[in-house]
């Protein structure tokens, strides 16, 4: 049986969120998908949200990582800020895509879904969690 | 929803590994294994020459299954006085000589003499990643992502 304990959780995490992880980038998409495990970057940057002061953000500084009541260690993002000077109405960011270079890291499809204003950031945190899978 | 595609689980892998300063334990007490296990609950053997060994190498993760997977490069352990019987359960990686415990395998083959033929023990030690389900929760404004993956391995894909 192999394992990773709670202590080793948060090491880990806290080993993958530091060093090049600095550089990794937040985009986020307007059109509607649902994330797949055969999708790669492309996925993502075709349905890229593209309004008027739209940029990509970097997630770090990522918190420290600790233990939640589910035994899954995690660590907040720093708050993510997308600026937007002008939007066309009817646009929905449905989820963002974490990438490092040209690598697609995870994709996530939002629940609460963020309708841009102009003048008006959309803001959030990413959430990243490692959690123990006992290998039998 | 949140998914970690699968070369993703690669990259991810291949962030973490070099990262890490891995060293490698054996330990001999057949103990239960779990979420709670720490460093001190293993015990590594007390035979003159046995020593943790540092990890100087990762390969490049690949995918086995839904799930990637890491090993070092094989890392051997001997002894110099194999008069006793000493068995091994498994081991385990710390990150650093003496720091945190990182995970723990117990072996398939345990309890494995060590050393009593003059045979070395060799560990190919491992490190997997697949998917987590992911679910966005404790929303803030206007909205929280959660993405996550989790460290493990098998067979199986759990993925919504």
């Amino acid at each position: 049986m192999w394992l990773m304990p709670d202590g080793g959780l948060v090491a880990s995490l806290d080993t993958l969120l530091q060093g090049d992880f600095a550089s990794a980038e937040v985009l986020l998409f307007t059109t509607f998908h649902t994330p797949a495990p055969s999708d790669v970057l492309a996925t993502y940057t075709a349905i890229e949200a593209a309004w008027t002061g739209y940029a990509r953000q970097s997630p770090a500084p990522f918190d420290a990582a600790s233990i939640d009541g589910d035994g899954h260690a995690f660590s907040y993002s720093a708050l993510l800020s997308f600026p937007v000077t002008a939007v066309a109405g009817g646009t929905v960011v449905y989820g963002y895509a974490v990438l490092l270079g040209s690598d697609l890291l995870w994709a996530e499809l939002l629940a609460n879904r963020p309708v841009p204003e102009a003048g008006v950031p959309v803001t959030f945190k990413v959430r990243v969690f490692l959690a123990n899978v006992p290998v039998a | 929803m949140q998914v970690v595609p699968l070369y993703s689980r690669v990259a991810l892998l291949d962030l973490l590994t070099p990262a890490l300063a891995a060293w490698v334990h054996l330990y001999t007490n057949d103990v239960a294994l779990g979420w709670w296990t720490q460093k001190e609950d293993l015990v590594e053997p007390a035979v003159p020459g046995y020593a943790p060994q540092p990890i100087f190498g990762w390969q490049d993760a690949v995918l086995v299954g839904p799930f990637a997977s890491a090993q070092s490069d094989p890392v051997m352990f001997t002894r110099e006085d194999p008069a006793d019987a000493t068995v091994v359960q498994g081991y385990f990686l710390t990150n650093m000589q003496d720091g945190t415990l990182l995970c723990v395998e117990k072996s398939d083959l345990a309890p494995i003499s060590f050393g009593n033929s003059g045979t070395p023990i060799v560990v190919l030690p491992r490190i997997q990643l697949r998917q987590q389900q992911g679910v966005t929760d404790e929303p803030l404004l206007p909205s929280i992502g959660a993405g996550g993956f989790r460290a493990g391995g098998s067979s199986t894909l759990d993925e919504t």
